[in-house]
């Protein structure tokens, strides 16, 4: 029956959506705001674009086109031996059971259509989110070197559109004075204390800041600017008391 | 509601039994007959988007030649192609249930997009009672949603964000499980958005 | 979207204090700052040494500060000052045993109303009791079992209040700014689908004379007719 595949598709989407909510959820509840960086590759926030399915969605679109071009076929006929039929009655009907099929034909493509859609639609908002949340993208310093997991889970298109987007955000973060001295990619907790106390968890060596410099060794705690160590809490560095 | 939101979607492939008005050959292959014709007073389980663009359409109107037009009969008659029926969500059965004990009902079973289904529903057919049943239906169960979004409890562990089941917890949180089953799209989403404010407040509190 | 959904339709806490601390407070420095203008003075540049210059709030009242004489700032800076040991916050006036027994009496005297307390009592209070305990005339512990039981009374109001929900209307009078956070998803919520419920039974509005428009519902997709619908 037409329009089953399309069904498992959005079934699976929708399972899809609750899974990558679970983790965004995760993401944003922890201390640095929103910035995963524990993240070990091994986790697929999004699954592989399901090719097969959409192949054969397609198919059975491919399908239905036929179908249209051969009721197309039938009615042109029938316009042109119309003029020779006496009983009008029989037109009636005829014409009748062409729209009814010439509807069902439609209806089944715009199923399959919106599914389709929908999916991908799906996807390309758990893309975006990825690139909000900082996860993916080698110019981020927050990433844990090259694991950008969840690329490959991405198809062609997909993997094309999710760099344009981030060239994008990039573009309007350093274009002109107004954005650059907002962090757009920050912190999504507000500020609090002024200063805090902080302990170090990795040796990072000396930092400088405007009050002195620090150095920071293992197990050592400071109390420092919130702003100055800002950075380095959302890296995973020093650890907020 | 929208095009592109997966819950209307699948709503929409609720399957509803209809009653086909007239013959139509080449439509077999919607009850496994390939190639075969559908006949008058045939009744079928069709998906809510194909039956409701057909219950709506009028076939009778299939002319576009004016010349056509049958002289004996003037009366304009509006006969779809088919006539949807009432499915099993809507039978008396589930609404005297629903009368009966809305708050221990469960709407996961009878189907688990009754809202939107209910909704598509009264839209068709203007049905006022039934949009009645369903509000108070909604409002009651708000209730309930909302005492057990607010009585989950929380971990005092910095670690975890989630509840853990520890000791005596473990059958308040078997409760809240074993009720969100109950629970139709709609109402878990609800639960889910209430009880996530729940617990970020009493976690600030806590924490703080 | 950039903001995460959680986000979209309602503040988080942390969001809502720091809404708060942007509210005046009163305090008792512990240093002065006004200066003597000394109109006789050649030095005219010593005046201005020490004046402080705020961007988002005017620094009069920092600039004038005499010691142990109250004065209003606004919170954040009390809080920064009591962390450098440089001041003393005063307690807002309901924050007290007996303003908060008063208040629990009138949550238990009046079932169907809430108490007229400040719209940032719960913030505020959580703020006071981690960052200034020792200003308190009372002792803490017993202001934070009164501060509880208040937000259990007013949590059981609630639930019985929402009962009255419609699709168009509900009014809860003087609630504070945490509670309706906590409610805001889940009545909006709610409230949207009895909407929908409600417009789809009444259908779109129809304009001009009925009759002439019968002919005319084919086209609006619903099916008014009630013989075209038959029950199993």
């Amino acid at each position: 029956m037409y329009g089953d595949l399309a069904n498992k598709l959005i079934i699976e989407a929708k399972r899809t959506e609750q899974l990558t909510q679970k983790y965004l959820d995760a993401a944003l509840n922890s201390d640095n705001g929103g910035i995963r960086n524990d993240f070990n590759g091994n986790e697929t926030i999004i699954p592989m674009y399901n090719d097969e399915l959409i192949y054969n969605i397609l198919k059975e679109v491919n399908q239905l086109k036929q179908n249209t071009e051969y009721l197309q076929h039938i009615k042109q006929e029938e316009e042109e031996t119309k003029d020779q039929l006496k009983d009008v009655l029989s037109g009636h009907s005829n014409d009748k059971i062409r729209k009814c099929q010439y509807f069902v034909n439609l209806l089944c493509l715009e199923r399959n259509k919106r599914c389709l859609m929908a999916y991908q639609r799906m996807r390309s908002d758990i893309i975006d989110k990825m690139v909000w949340n900082g996860l993916i993208g080698s110019n981020n310093m927050y990433n844990n070197g090259s694991k950008r997991s969840g690329y490959n889970e991405l198809s062609h298109y997909e993997q094309e559109y999710m760099s344009q987007y981030k060239n994008l955000i990039d573009e309007m973060n350093s274009e002109s004075e107004l954005w650059s001295s907002i962090e757009i990619m920050g912190n999504m907790n507000p500020p609090s204390d002024i200063f805090i106390d902080i302990r170090v968890l990795k040796d990072i060596g000396e930092i400088q800041t405007e009050y002195g410099t620090f150095n920071f060794v293992k197990d050592s705690q400071f109390y420092v600017r919130q702003s100055d160590v800002e950075r380095l809490i959302q890296q995973g560095y020093v650890q907020k008391i | 509601m929208g095009y592109y939101d997966l819950d209307d979607i699948l709503a929409d492939s609720a399957e509803i039994p209809c009653k086909f008005l007239h013959d139509i050959p080449g439509l077999g292959y919607l009850e496994n007959n390939p190639g075969g014709t559908i006949h008058v007073n045939t009744q079928l389980k069709l998906p809510l988007w194909l039956a409701r663009v057909l219950a709506i359409i009028d076939a009778s109107s299939a002319s576009d030649d004016v010349g056509n037009a049958d002289i004996f009969n003037t009366e304009q008659q509006f006969t779809p192609f088919l006539n949807m029926l009432t499915p099993e969500t809507f039978t008396n059965k589930v609404i005297n249930a629903i009368k009966t004990d809305p708050i221990s009902l469960d709407l996961h079973s009878i189907n688990p997009y009754f809202y939107a289904l209910a909704i598509k529903w009264i839209e068709l057919f203007s049905d006022k009672d039934l949009a009645e049943i369903v509000s108070d239906l909604l409002l009651q169960r708000s209730q309930v949603i909302n005492a057990h979004a607010n009585s989950t409890t929380i971990s005092y562990n910095n670690n975890s964000n989630s509840t853990s089941s520890t000791g005596n917890n473990n059958t308040t949180n078997n409760n809240h499980a074993l009720f969100t089953l109950t629970l139709d799209e709609f109402e878990k989403k609800i639960y889910k958005e209430a009880n996530d404010s729940y617990k970020d407040i009493k976690k600030w509190i806590y924490q703080y | 979207m950039s903001l995460p959904k959680k986000l979209q339709d309602t503040f988080s806490p942390k969001e809502l204090q720091f809404m708060v601390e942007n509210e005046p407070i009163k305090i008792f420095p512990r240093f002065t700052t006004r200066q003597r203008i000394n109109k006789h003075s050649d030095d005219i540049l010593d005046l201005y040494s020490n004046r402080w210059k705020m961007i988002t709030m005017p620094d009069t009242a920092l600039n004038n500060m005499v010691a142990m004489q109250s004065t209003t700032v606004t919170l954040w800076i009390a809080l920064l000052l009591k962390q450098q040991n440089k001041c003393n916050i005063i307690a807002p006036e309901w924050l007290t045993c007996k303003a908060l027994d008063r208040a629990i009496q009138f949550e238990q005297n009046n079932t169907r109303r809430f108490s007229p307390l400040p719209w940032d009592w719960l913030i505020l209070s959580e703020i006071l009791f981690k960052k200034a305990p020792d200003d308190f005339h009372d002792p803490i512990h017993e202001l934070r079992s009164r501060i509880q039981d208040l937000r259990e009374i007013r949590q059981l109001k609630v639930a019985k209040g929402i009962k009255y929900m419609n699709e168009s209307h509900l009014q809860l009078d003087n609630l504070s700014i945490l509670e309706i956070n906590e409610l805001r998803p889940f009545i909006s919520g709610i409230m949207d689908k009895l909407k929908e419920i409600h417009l789809a039974a009444v259908g779109p509005e129809i304009e001009g004379d009925k009759e002439e428009n019968d002919g005319e519902e084919i086209f609006n997709g619903t099916l008014r007719n009630d013989s075209s619908r038959q029950s199993l």
